[in-house]
């Protein structure tokens, strides 16, 4: 019998440990997807993943059903994310470590995905490869409102609620990364005249 | 009134959006009819979204990957274990209650024909209560953390560490399980040797519909001479007046309680079915995935 995502969640918050893995199932991707666009790779992506899922165990009881629970699941995903980074830059810097290992696992690993890729072959790969690099390029604050919102069609308020800020600012982020994006891809945004 | 340019790129991102209000949305637009650099300011950056949303590529990874996550995951649940407040208070609650209520018992039958007067006993109980509070607390942490089962990763496998069984008895015991999904014939269930201590099965779902919300006991005598199951019966009761004998830490669980003599109960409290035969065979039928890491208590501490 399959439980509805209401009731795994009551039955997660009484304590049914089983209820977990159904939803473990469902948001996996969701949040790999956006840690890996936060860590830019597989490692740190993981080490977030995990320590998303416990918080979402262990903090169950404080889900309060006034946001969506997929909203909840990426408020903590983004705050898990945002805090290893901001770990492993001071990390880094106490480190005095020079080179940008993400930054090159990034670039390889789109990189791979674009060559194995058949459809990506084609005569769009290099549009594909520049439009990744430039949103992989943005400051983290900026990038992160462009992937909530361009990416995964979260609102202004739901963005907001995530990031716990207010929508102006949200606004005010994604305006200014459409202007950085349409520089970095001026070449491509001048190159259509369809509109 | 018509808007300067500075005054609209603020609006801009919305106009593109479609999440400005009616007013706003017509103060642009009268704006763009006379701006051709506003014209194309807002085509620029409606043609950079639609790149970013048509020529993203997305991290991807592979089932492995993910395979190997939840290994992980379920890993590390096992090791950390519910910390919220509510759950480590209503699991330590239970728990303490039920072992309070059981010394309690035991230390009021063991004295009650004595000629003790009412301060030793009190002193006594008081004694047992504290020290049983103490060594609770501790072994709580040490011995007995919480469970955490995932979809399939239990499995009916038993899982090193689970228990306070001992190898020889998680051998004995998962050879007895073996023995009953392979063959038809009833081997007599090493666990039933210890009598001090009971195997709780816990369900990871019903057995059928009408089970659900009830406890079900399975009786199995130790004598198996006869495999016919005559000595045998399941028997499901009302949810749940058998409180005394279910494990603290299973009180929102169907269990199944290996070796258990159900006659005391059968008495006391009605019985929603029972069947006198042919639960040997549903047994023997059970999907592995119901039956998830066996769980041992010793009588005597519990």
């Amino acid at each position: 019998m399959e439980r509805t995502e209401a009731l795994l969640i009551d039955h997660l918050r009484e304590g049914d440990e089983t209820a977990l893995a159904p939803l473990v199932e469902k948001y996996k991707r969701m949040v790999h997807r956006l840690a890996m666009q936060i860590t830019k790779n597989h490692e740190d992506a993981n080490d977030v993943m995990q320590e998303t899922f416990i918080k979402v165990y262990q903090s169950i009881h404080t889900f309060r059903q006034e946001a969506a629970f997929e909203t909840w699941v990426y408020r903590i995903a983004v705050n898990e994310a945002l805090n290893f980074v901001k770990r492993r830059e001071r990390r880094r810097e106490s480190s005095l470590e020079t080179t940008d290992e993400s930054e090159f696992n990034t670039e390889t690993l789109w990189k791979a995905k674009i060559k194995n890729d058949p459809e990506i072959q084609a005569e769009k790969a290099e549009l594909r490869h520049w439009v990744t690099k430039a949103v992989n390029s943005l400051s983290l604050k900026h990038r992160i409102v462009v992937i909530l919102h361009e990416l995964e069609g979260l609102t202004h308020a739901e963005i907001a609620s995530i990031l716990n800020c207010s929508e102006g600012t949200v606004r005010s982020r994604l305006h200014y990364a459409r202007k950085q994006l349409r520089s970095l891809l001026k070449p491509y945004v001048d190159a259509t005249s369809d509109f | 009134m018509k808007l300067k340019c500075n005054a609209i790129q603020s609006l801009i991102s919305d106009y593109i959006d479609d999440t400005l209000n009616k007013n706003d949305v017509a103060k642009v637009e009268t704006h763009l009819q006379f701006c051709t650099k506003c014209q194309r300011e807002i085509a620029a950056i409606r043609k950079t979204r639609d790149l970013v949303i048509d020529y993203y590529v997305e991290p991807v990874a592979s089932e492995n990957y993910f395979h190997q996550f939840e290994v992980e995951l379920h890993r590390s649940l096992q090791k950390k274990g519910p910390t919220s407040l509510n759950q480590r208070l209503k699991t330590s609650a239970a728990q303490f209650l039920w072992c309070l209520l059981t010394q309690l018992r035991q230390s009021i039958s063991k004295y009650n024909d004595t000629r003790m007067n009412t301060l030793t006993v009190g002193a006594l109980l008081l004694l047992i209560v504290s020290g049983f509070v103490a060594t609770h607390f501790l072994n709580q942490e040490i011995s007995h953390p919480p469970k955490v089962y995932l979809n399939g990763a239990a499995g009916g496998q038993i899982a090193d560490g689970e228990t306070d069984i001992d190898d020889q008895q998680k051998k004995s015991l998962h050879q007895h399980r073996t023995n009953w999904k392979d063959s038809s014939e009833v081997s007599s269930p090493a666990l039933t040797a210890n009598v001090e201590k009971e195997g709780y099965w816990r369900l990871s779902q019903p057995l059928a519909n009408d089970t659900e919300e009830h406890i079900i006991f399975i009786h199995i005598s130790n004598d198996r001479s006869a495999p016919g199951d005559t000595d045998s019966e399941v028997v499901v009761y009302e949810e749940p007046t058998i409180l005394e004998r279910k494990s603290p830490l299973q009180e929102d669980y169907v269990a199944l309680p290996l070796d258990l003599h159900v006659d005391p109960f059968s008495e006391k409290h009605p019985r929603k079915q029972r069947k006198l035969s042919g639960f040997v065979v549903k047994l023997i039928h059970l999907p592995t995935e119901m039956l998830t890491i066996p769980e041992f208590y010793d009588l005597i501490k519990l």
